[in-house]
């Protein structure tokens, strides 16, 4: 009866801490959720990393179907395989056979020059050179229309040159002549236009949320199937006190999310050397209230879990909605009304952007918005996860009282 | 002999099916989640290029160029402009996202055209967060500055008095026509609805069947099962697949109606062709996941391995990322998703109308997942009579 001679905030204590041991011991004899954690939350940030390093595609096989034969659309060829985005890789005489090669995924761009290319350039006309592109992925296209438009550019420049100098502009004169405006891109974070570097950055922050969710709910199931509850733990417990069972067993999870956090978002994009201006104690200050949200929206969504299996069946596809809800790909600013509202039910709307940003910008203050809109999902979840608890213990008690009416 | 075969697969084709309307996970699982995801993709792709997407623009000329300049870039149909008075503030828009890019018009930017200094705009572009916004917002920058480059040319050269005919082929001598092949509009959606949606049916068959395979053992209802099945797990096995096959089929064909017909999604080749793609994808995924509950017959592990390796379809499929582009370690892994079959099938006869004769072997491939589970058989009947794995 020691537990009696303390004060309030010792019991508190002393049943948190209990609880805390009881969710780690839950979570380390479970096979499936080890599964989950270790492989998903271990495995996978790895494995994302090395899939996606390059992200870029390299000299893309193209076909070259030229009619013209002469000496511009030769230098046009040239310059095309030149280029780091595509290579040619056939000579064609037709475009039939151009086309086929393109069915059969050998080549995925073709360039055809009509038979009057060079006869319109020596007589200072438009000339039209088509291009062809894959749409398979749109890597294929954007490499084909990349490469098409620097050279088209960079041709441009050399036959107004040579017109300019023709009619007697030469130096100064014929260069104000062709670049009246000129322009400096500064293409920042991500020069080759890398298609999947921030696919990467989302996807750290995803397996998080996603690893948390699948884990607390399986175990929430197996608690719920053995006739046990995530709101009442143990027989020694007094199975009061919505705070100390939330903020308990949440304090087991804290600790091994922030453990997977720092591996997924800081030693692994570090081992492979993602692109972060920013120092790794900032990346920490972001994980400790992304952390906390995932925790609390787990514990909120997994209090509807009745089955351990089950959740994993119904709600894995859920997975890519949030993955397109953070806007990694798509601008936030283009979500129809509807789903915007709903990403603000993910703590990774919030997450994947701050993330994002603080590896850009590098300051803290960057990503405050996202950190107070996480801070508003902590609040309300942390609300609902005790409400749930709340719930819970009183249909248990219901039940425990029909029980003893009937004996 | 044959008449009891028939009995017994019948029997068990009862059994399935009184389960699927017993569980809701079954239905729910499959028809539910397709039914909420085609949906969400549909809609929200629903413009299929982002349009007026913002442009950050920080104006330091203030000159009838530079305000024309910035009114036409609004006009485009991609962008939407955003005036910042300072560049610090335009660039901390952009680290956040906020803005795509933002462009520096400099300061005495139309004296220095009219005096033939050409002068230099800043184009800051964030090809990182949404890389989508950032490169489609450059390619419009870049219009806009080398139509207003050709602007002042043709000022110039009306100016000397060379006639129109011949201004256009000297400010623009090479025009370049680009031809986007199966998807012209490089509608986004085009591109990712129909592979998304096959992936998300793979998750589903594989989710759904091992957990109907599996729950057999967790439920200890195996025996049962086999007692209907004649001691057959060949039979058993078909049996409970059987509903599965046509429930699936018929989700994914659904799909495809609802694409290339209710939807208009361009295809070039015959849908009768998808269709038969699409029942060899759901034959093979099926078969995947019965090996996966024969290789770990517990429910709670196999549902867990199906999950993980679903969830690797969406990268080993290759319309993310070019199985080519991956690191050379990983690219041969690719083969054991029939999703990346599927994909070859898909590319050759949607997007180029190719025909039978380019894709069989991949059809092929696909169908030779179908003897896995042969492969285990005896390991599940084991697992099924005996019951002797964990339950949990």
């Amino acid at each position: 009866m020691s537990n009696n001679r303390k004060t309030y905030a010792g019991r508190w204590l002393q049943d948190g801490f209990n609880i805390f041991v009881n969710e780690l011991k839950l979570i380390f004899h479970d096979s499936g959720v080890l599964l989950i954690f270790g492989f998903a939350g271990l495995v996978y940030p790895l494995l994302y990393n090395f899939i996606y390093r390059d992200g870029v595609v390299d000299e893309m096989p193209v076909a070259v179907v030229d009619l013209s034969q002469g000496s511009y659309s030769r230098r046009y060829i040239r310059e095309f395989d030149a280029t780091r985005e595509c290579a040619v890789a056939y000579d064609c005489v037709s475009m039939a056979e151009a086309e086929k090669l393109m069915a059969d995924q050998k080549i995925h761009g073709i360039l055809y020059f009509p038979p009057d290319f060079d006869e319109r350039l020596a007589r200072m006309e438009q000339a039209t050179v088509s291009t062809f592109a894959d749409m398979s992925t749109f890597l294929y296209y954007k490499n084909m229309t990349m490469a098409s438009n620097l050279v088209m550019l960079d041709e441009i420049h050399s036959i107004q040159a040579e017109h300019y100098a023709a009619a007697g502009y030469t130096g100064q004169d014929a260069a104000a002549l062709i670049e009246p405006v000129g322009y400096d891109a500064e293409l920042l974070f991500n020069r080759p236009i890398s298609f999947t570097m921030f696919f990467v950055y989302m996807a750290m922050m995803l397996i998080l949320q996603q690893v948390m969710f699948y884990g607390s709910s399986m175990l929430a199931g197996t608690l719920r199937e053995e006739h046990r509850s995530f709101a009442r733990l143990t027989a020694d417990l007094s199975g009061h006190g919505m705070g100390r069972v939330v903020l308990g067993r949440g304090a087991a999870y804290f600790v091994i999310f922030l453990c997977l956090g720092m591996y997924g978002t800081l030693l692994i994009p570090g081992l492979f050397h993602l692109p972060m201006h920013c120092s790794w104690t900032d990346v920490l200050v972001l994980l400790l209230f992304f952390v906390t949200d995932i925790i609390f929206f787990s514990f909120t969504w997994s209090s509807l879990i009745t089955r351990r299996e089950t959740v994993l069946v119904l709600l894995l596809a859920v997975t890519p909605i949030a993955a397109l809800l953070t806007g990694f790909t798509w601008p936030t600013a283009n979500f129809p009304g509807f789903w915007k509202a709903v990403s603000y039910i993910f703590p990774t709307t919030f997450g994947v952007r701050a993330y994002m940003n603080l590896c850009n910008a590098g300051t803290l203050s960057a990503i405050a918005p996202e950190i107070i809109g996480m801070t508003v999902q902590i609040i309300v979840y942390y609300i609902l996860a005790s409400m749930a608890v709340y719930i819970e213990g009183k249909v248990i008690e219901r039940k425990d009282m029909k029980k003893e009416a009937a004996l | 002999m044959k008449q009891r075969l028939f009995h017994n697969l019948d029997a068990v084709i009862r059994r399935e099916v009184h389960l699927m309307r017993r569980r809701p996970v079954y239905l729910l699982g499959s028809v539910g989640v397709m039914t909420v995801l085609t949906v969400f993709l549909l809609t929200f792709f629903g413009e299929g290029l982002p349009q007026n997407l913002p442009i950050g623009v920080v104006d330091m000329d203030n000159s009838s160029t530079s305000r024309n300049f910035v009114r036409q870039l609004d006009a485009t149909q991609l962008g939407s402009v955003v005036r910042f008075g300072t560049v610090t503030e335009a660039r901390k828009e952009m680290e956040t996202g906020r803005v795509c890019s933002f462009i520096v018009i400099p300061e005495r930017f139309n004296e220095e055209i009219l005096s033939n200094r050409c002068p230099k705009m800043g184009i800051y572009v964030n090809t990182m967060n949404p890389v989508i916004g950032g490169s489609l917002s450059y390619k419009d920058v870049l219009t806009m500055v080398n139509l207003t480059a050709g602007a002042v040319q043709r000022e110039v050269l009306r100016a000397k008095g060379v006639n129109e005919r011949e201004i256009m082929g000297r400010i623009q001598p090479i025009v370049v026509d680009a031809h986007m092949i199966g998807n012209a509009p490089t509608n986004y959606g085009y591109y990712l609805n129909n592979m998304v949606l096959a992936t998300i049916l793979a998750m589903s068959i594989l989710l759904v069947v091992s957990y109907a395979v599996g729950s057999e053992l967790k439920y200890g209802t195996s025996r049962h099962l086999l007692a209907r099945s004649g001691d057959s797990i060949v039979t058993a096995v078909a049996g409970k697949l059987i509903p599965y096959t046509i429930l699936f089929t018929v989700l994914g064909v659904s799909v495809q109606l609802i694409i290339f017909g209710f939807m208009h999604y361009p295809i070039r080749g015959s849908i009768g062709w998808m269709i038969l793609a699409m029942l060899a994808m759901v034959l093979s995924y099926e078969a995947v996941a019965v090996f996966i509950v024969s290789l770990v017959p517990t429910l709670r592990l196999s549902v867990c391995i199906s999950a993980l390796y679903s969830v690797l379809g969406f990268s080993f499929a290759g319309y993310t990322l070019p199985i080519g582009s991956l690191p050379a370690g990983l690219q041969g892994l690719s083969m054991v998703f029939p999703l990346r079959y599927y994909y070859q099938i898909f590319v050759r006869e949607v997007i180029y109308g190719a025909g039978f004769a380019t894709w069989w072997p991949y059809l092929v491939a696909m169908l030779l997942f179908i003897f896995l589970p042969f492969i285990t058989s005896k390991r599940l009947y084991g697992a099924y009579k005996y019951q002797n794995y964990p339950r949990n």
